[in-house]
């Protein structure tokens, strides 16, 4: 699909956000005006009349302890891979090799040196901002159609990005202490109503 | 006894499903011009992987020439037309010669690519 459904940080995960921030700067690129498709899924077998394409396909995620495992809260890094590809068509094949080199420099240039990818990726409004912290991979490849087999002269730039960031799953508390209410009982084991008795309430700030 | 498949068989072949083609020898005759000649072309559906588990759907897609019709036999780099032959008009166009595979029997199969404009 060219147009994005826009998702949310409330009911989607920071990765999909990610994917679809790099998704969407990637169709703002130069490289990428005459680009006829732009996917972010890999459910629909592509066509002849599709090309060129791009897409950014979500790989494995690992998500690996932030800190004890044991200790606290679940606190994760998240190491999420992105499979970018860029499909083109070109029968002369060093001008293949050049434009699918000049997709994965216009990548690098366009999505590194973007500070409000690392910042604040996300495509559409969220909750609060979605900082990528590292990229901490990047490999690509150039294939050639099937090695030959395939009619059509296409040439695919595969890229594979992996982007860490954190999270962390503090417990919901839902009986939270809102209300302390004290009375004294003063001497213990004595007559209590010989002694004027203390009886308040605390009410505790909420954030 | 041995079988002559070329005679026997291909030039069979060639007469009943042989469709018309334009050979340009771009690199097998560099300079010469282009020569008609005949062929059975045939595009099978094949699915390219892609990256991230996606698929292409495509065509492998060939061109079986009898060796024995040709002076020059067309190599990689040749382009080929595919011309209109009664009503059949499927496949035509123009092809690049990518692949050339020779049977060891009087034919020989050549796998073509499309030409088309670039994109971008």
């Amino acid at each position: 699909m060219n147009a994005l459904t826009p998702i949310s940080d409330l009911t989607n995960s920071y990765t999909l956000l990610i994917r679809d921030g790099a998704l969407a700067r990637l169709k703002k690129l130069p490289f990428f005006t005459g680009f006829k498709t732009f996917r972010r899924s890999p459910m629909h077998v592509m066509q002849g009349d599709e090309m060129p394409l791009a897409a950014v396909f979500l790989l494995p995620e690992m998500m690996e302890p932030d800190g004890d495992a044991n200790a606290g809260e679940p606190r994760f890094i998240h190491s999420a891979q992105f499979g970018f590809s860029i499909v083109i068509i070109n029968n002369d094949d060093d001008t293949q090799e050049n434009e699918l080199d000049a997709a994965f420099w216009s990548i690098m240039n366009g999505l590194l040196t973007d500070a409000s990818f690392l910042i604040n990726c996300s495509p559409y409004p969220t909750s609060q901002p979605i900082k990528i912290e590292g990229i901490t991979r990047i490999s690509r490849q150039h294939v050639y159609g099937t090695i030959g087999k395939s009619e059509t002269p296409i040439a695919e730039l595969r890229m594979q990005m992996t982007i860490t960031y954190r999270t962390n799953w503090p417990p919901v508390v839902k009986d939270d202490l809102k209300v302390i209410h004290v009375k004294t009982a003063f001497p213990i084991e004595g007559d209590t109503a010989s002694t004027l008795q203390v009886e308040t309430e605390y009410d505790i700030p909420q954030n | 006894m041995t079988i002559d498949f070329n005679a026997t068989v291909l030039q069979a072949a060639q007469d009943t499903f042989g469709r018309p083609v334009t050979i340009f020898p771009i690199r097998s005759q560099p300079g010469m011009p282009p020569y008609t000649a005949r062929g059975i072309f045939k595009s099978d559906s094949i699915t390219v992987q892609m990256e991230g588990g996606a698929a292409y759907s495509d065509a492998y897609t060939t061109l079986d020439v009898r060796d024995s019709e040709l002076v020059v036999q067309p190599t990689t780099m040749d382009q080929i037309t595919i011309g209109i032959v009664q009503e059949i008009t499927s496949g035509l166009g123009q092809y690049e010669v990518h692949d050339v595979l020779h049977d060891g029997q009087g034919g020989t199969k050549l796998v073509l690519k499309r030409i088309l404009p670039a994109a971008p």
